[in-house]
């Protein structure tokens, strides 16, 4: 079993798949932090142009902001949420004035957090999809199913082995992202910015977010939790795309088939509001960081909880599907 | 060479990588699943703490009231005065007696909060005792429509215009119960964007008209227009912040206040 992971490991490796994977991982990080750090540069010269050539004073408006917060948790009229909503806001901008960080530059852990969030339903999935759609379809299309079948290994064995070394090529993805994104958007940034503080933990409390229970954590451990995040929805994108791998005996159709449902879903989206159905379809709950950052329109019936458990019961559902037709197939290359 | 390498780098290497996101991953589940079971619980203990808490009564009743928002608290006024100390200033040179304000506004508050504060015994008191009331509400419930695209925009805004009719509607209704006599002064609402986005000053100035038709149906209560004092001064009279008004704002708010109400 193991060898034969191995051996389905090594054929991804061998393909170079991984090798354009990652170039279109370098290509589009760095158009993205260049166009972000050129986007700062010219909000800074419009602000300076704008209030008449005086240098753009971020510390005089955090430190505005922050007495602001400070007198108003004085006052007693305040209730007890707010007051600590505006605690953590004060300890957060205490952070930025104390060790002389500009709130809105660019780091590069703000940029790899931003990408997970832009690319979490379309471009990664799209990724890993490149990755897996002819992990079985291509066997058929070059005849070298029936090489591998005609071992004396069970079926499910030679799927199940295929699948293992998905999950680990997928896992080794997620982490080459994490890794390109910071990399790649420092050397733009030069900040790293892991130590900032940053809130989370909102809460859906009778259809509005509610800040009572936000928490503050360091952007590290922020950028762990999305990653993490992105993770389960990569699991979840590649054992759909094995299911399709295998119905179809053609890895372009295959991947035409899941580009058409991850784009047609982003469409579907729209009628979110009004149409019951389309909050079970697994594009529309990719979106997973978003429950995180505290910034989202709530849905009602939608919370991180129920994405993730429709989420896995697609995962679910496509391998046993995959096992199944797997199993009965007629080989007739 | 290679082949053998490479295996071994890979499995170890994915290994650590899904621990280290399954923890994460149960980890954010338990940030954003913990409060969901505490929260109703928090609630029913402060909500049920507010009534003993009723029974304090501010040491000062004073004349003038100020409810509301983070424009009724004076958030961007340089002197920290707000309206109704710079109303205060206005008429307390024209007469000799010295007036007082309270202001028991709060930055963020949407109306929806404004009711709840109503609502608890706490305040009962200043309200029954105010000889003016200044209300600031309103400005997030419609600024929180900034994160709608187009699409879904117009019908956001139907739903939050309503609810807010509705607790605008409310909120005279009990300032009136608890205090028939004093004067009140709703404060509208400007745009300090400028004129980028016509679509959104034509819901703000909507906004306006159904805030003023509510205000209007109740005799002593009067509508303070701000929107076309502000339209062609947004640099004098907003704060940097461009959004909150800076001193020179409050004061002409202030001054329109007093223009309207004496």
């Amino acid at each position: 079993m193991i060898s034969l992971t191995q051996n389905e490991i090594l054929k991804i490796l061998l393909k170079k798949k991984m090798l354009l994977i990652v170039l279109l991982l370098l290509i589009f990080v760095s158009l993205l932090s260049y166009g972000q750090k050129y986007s700062y540069d010219t909000t800074i010269q419009k602000f300076e142009a704008e209030s008449g050539g005086i240098a753009y004073d971020w510390k005089a408006l955090t430190t505005q902001r922050l007495n602001d917060l400070e007198e108003r948790s004085q006052n007693e009229f305040i209730p007890e949420e707010v007051r600590a909503s505006m605690d953590r806001e004060i300890q957060q901008l205490n952070y930025f004035v104390e060790n002389d960080i500009n709130p809105i530059t660019p780091t590069a852990a703000k940029f790899t957090v931003q990408f997970v969030e832009q690319g979490i339903t379309l471009f990664i999935p799209l990724l890993i999809v490149i990755l897996a759609a002819d992990l079985v379809s291509n066997e058929f299309s070059k005849k070298t199913i029936k090489i591998l079948l005609t071992r004396a290994v069970p079926r499910w064995k030679v799927l199940l082995s295929k699948y293992s070394a998905l999950i680990i090529m997928t896992t080794i993805l997620v982490f080459i992202v994490s890794i390109l994104s910071t990399l790649v958007s420092y050397l733009f940034f030069q900040q790293w910015g892991f130590s900032e503080p940053i809130v989370t933990g909102f809460t859906l409390i009778e259809g509005e977010l509610n800040s009572s229970s936000t928490i503050l954590i360091s952007r590290f451990q922020y950028t762990v939790l999305i990653y993490s995040l992105l993770w389960f929805v990569s699991i979840v994108i590649a054992s759909i795309t094995l299911m399709i791998s295998v119905i179809v005996e053609n890895s372009s159709s295959a991947i035409g088939i899941l580009m058409a449902a991850l784009i047609g879903g982003q469409f579907l989206q729209f009628f979110l509001s009004e149409w019951e159905l389309v909050k079970y379809f697994f594009v529309t709950n990719l979106d997973l960081t978003r429950y995180l950052t505290g910034s989202y329109q709530p849905i009602e019936g939608m919370s991180l909880n129920f994405s993730i458990l429709t989420l896995s019961a697609w995962a679910v559902l496509s391998l046993i599907v995959s096992f199944a037709v797997f199993n009965r197939k007629d080989i007739l290359v | 060479m290679y082949k053998k390498v490479i295996w071994p780098l890979v499995f170890f290497m994915s290994l650590v990588l899904a621990t280290v996101f399954i923890s994460g991953f149960i980890a954010s589940i338990v940030v954003s699943k913990s409060e969901e079971t505490n929260y109703p619980e928090e609630q029913m203990e402060s909500s049920s703490d507010r009534p003993e808490e009723g029974e304090r009564i501010p040491e000062d009743s004073s004349d003038i009231l100020i409810l509301g928002d983070s424009i009724g608290f004076g958030v961007g006024d340089e002197e920290n005065l707000g309206i109704g100390e710079r109303y205060l200033d206005l008429i307390n040179t024209e007469d000799e007696k010295e007036r007082t304000s309270t202001n028991i506004s709060v930055p963020s508050f949407e109306s929806d909060d404004l009711v709840n504060l109503i609502k608890s015994a706490e305040n009962e008191a200043s309200i029954a005792s105010a000889n003016l009331i200044i209300v600031s509400i309103g400005g997030n419930d419609l600024n929180r429509l900034d994160y709608e695209d187009n699409v879904t925009l117009t019908l956001a805004f139907e739903k939050a215009l309503k609810k807010y009719k509705g607790n605008l509607e409310f909120l005279i209704k009990e300032i009136r119960n608890l205090n028939p006599d004093a004067q009140l002064a709703f404060i509208g609402l400007y745009d300090p964007y400028s004129k980028k986005e016509p679509e959104k000053t034509r819901l703000l100035l909507e906004w306006n008209y159904e805030t003023r038709l509510i205000v209007e149906s109740d005799v002593k209560s009067a509508y303070i227009p701000t929107y076309e004092l502000f339209k062609y001064h947004l640099d004098d009279y907003l704060s940097v912040d461009e959004f909150h008004p800076s001193g020179s704002g409050y004061q002409v708010i202030a001054e329109e206040l007093d223009r309207v109400v004496n």
